[in-house]
């Protein structure tokens, strides 16, 4: 009896908790768990964390050389690209005062950068972070890294919150197709990410690039998710559904970016 | 009433580890529940109320972790344990290396499914990695439990 002690004490705790989960009040336990774990998390991750960065950067060494090349090239091809755009918007922001256009989206998202503090399961499409309601956060905030959406708020507590990443089958974005303008919902899953509902009358093409509509009102418009894959509904269907890439590897997300407005 | 307190925070800082340090190792986006691997282990030694307390107790925190509803590791960890250790007396009282190895494939293959189907991402491939992975973290928490626990005690594994 007195070795089953512990594990009956450890079952009434856990139903407790079950029990205040059915009514909506599990923000505080949750709270108070990753405050207390959060620095045990950080000594950890300083102590731990950079054995597999080691091994990663010696396998990968070959790939990383031929990588920075091409990006150095990339980036002097960006650089003249970005000085034609810099005149190019300028000249736009004056024939907008010369016809008296109101600005309708920001040119500059306003972000608050935020770290992952864990993740108990790869198979659950969901990270904690470090910000709560106490730094201005609330539910539905869109979430960016590296200037591409990864998820929105799903939950929000004090000190922290639960970011649910696109590539979760509930998780439901409305987007729009850059090029061919036709609107969808992107939607993550087994398939990987896929845009549906789009209408049939819209002639979609290969590698066009996937963005937020804005529609809803909480995630901002032009924030971009990828590119079209390929186009995967089957003749016959009423709605034509796109699958598409993302650069963004979602199992080493680090660093991430709420955009507040 | 110290060894119980030294068992469960044991078991909780590697419930912690698989939080905070298992996400950076791992392969295809997946990393194996320390949790499920300790708790069937310890049911190799005859541990049976410190495999429970494992299940228990690791569940717990990774139900406070984690933004599925609340109680589903601890549920699917308790169960599963409890499974195992009666197939184990019912069935394989001396059981060879395969049948130990087959029962440690199927208890992950269990879990590992019914968690990506409550998620709707079910794919063979990852799960077939995740459960490769599994059973190297089971030889390595084997090879550590057998400093704590009498190999004796434990079930006897027929190698042939």
């Amino acid at each position: 009896m007195k070795k089953w002690r512990p594990i009956i004490i450890i079952i009434a705790i856990s139903a407790t908790l079950f029990i205040l989960s059915l009514f909506g009040l599990l923000k505080w336990p949750k709270n108070i768990f990753w405050k207390i774990t959060n620095p045990v998390g950080m000594v950890l991750k300083v102590s731990f964390g950079g054995i597999p960065k080691f091994f990663r950067n010696i396998f990968y060494i070959n790939s990383i050389t031929k990588q920075n090349r091409n990006l150095i090239e990339e980036n002097l091809n960006l650089q003249s690209e970005l000085a034609k755009l810099q005149e190019t918007k300028y000249e736009n922001e004056i024939l907008k005062k010369e016809l008296n256009f109101s600005k309708t989206a920001p040119d500059n998202l306003d972000l608050f950068p935020v770290a992952v503090i864990g993740k108990t399961s790869g198979y659950l499409k969901s990270v904690t972070i470090d910000k709560g309601e106490k730094d201005g956060l609330f539910k539905g905030q869109a979430v960016i890294s590296q200037g591409f959406l990864v998820g929105t708020v799903s939950e929000i507590r004090p000190d922290n919150a639960e970011v649910i990443l696109i590539t979760d089958y509930n998780s439901l974005i409305p987007v729009v197709l850059q090029e061919s303008r036709g609107t969808g919902l992107i939607r993550g899953g087994i398939g990987g990410l896929v845009v549906e509902d789009i209408p049939l009358n819209i002639s979609i093409k290969n590698n066009e690039s996937v963005i937020t509509s804005g529609l809803g009102g909480v995630v901002p418009s032009g924030l971009v998710i990828g590119v079209v894959k390929e186009v995967i509904s089957k003749p016959g269907e009423i709605f034509q559904k796109v699958s598409v890439a993302s650069p963004i590897d979602f199992s080493k997300l680090e660093v991430l970016f709420v955009v507040k407005k | 009433m110290v060894k119980n307190f030294i068992k469960i925070f044991i078991i909780i800082f590697i419930a912690l580890i698989q939080i905070f340090i298992m996400p950076s190792f791992a392969i295809f986006g997946n990393w194996p529940n320390l949790i499920l691997v300790l708790a069937v282990i310890l049911l190799f030694f005859n541990a049976d109320p410190e495999a429970v307390l494992a299940a228990c107790a690791g569940g717990l925190v990774l139900d406070l972790a984690s933004p599925a509803p609340f109680g589903l590791f601890t549920i699917l960890l308790v169960i599963i344990t409890l499974l195992v250790k009666l197939l184990m007396s019912r069935f394989f009282n001396e059981p060879s290396l395969l049948i130990i190895t087959l029962i440690m494939i199927c208890v992950l293959f269990t879990f590992d499914a019914i968690l990506s189907l409550v998620n709707h991402n079910f794919s063979f491939t990852v799960i077939g990695f995740n459960i490769l992975y599994s059973l190297i973290i089971a030889v390595i928490f084997y090879r550590l439990l057998s400093i704590w626990f009498d190999r004796n005690q434990g079930i006897k594994i027929k190698l042939r």
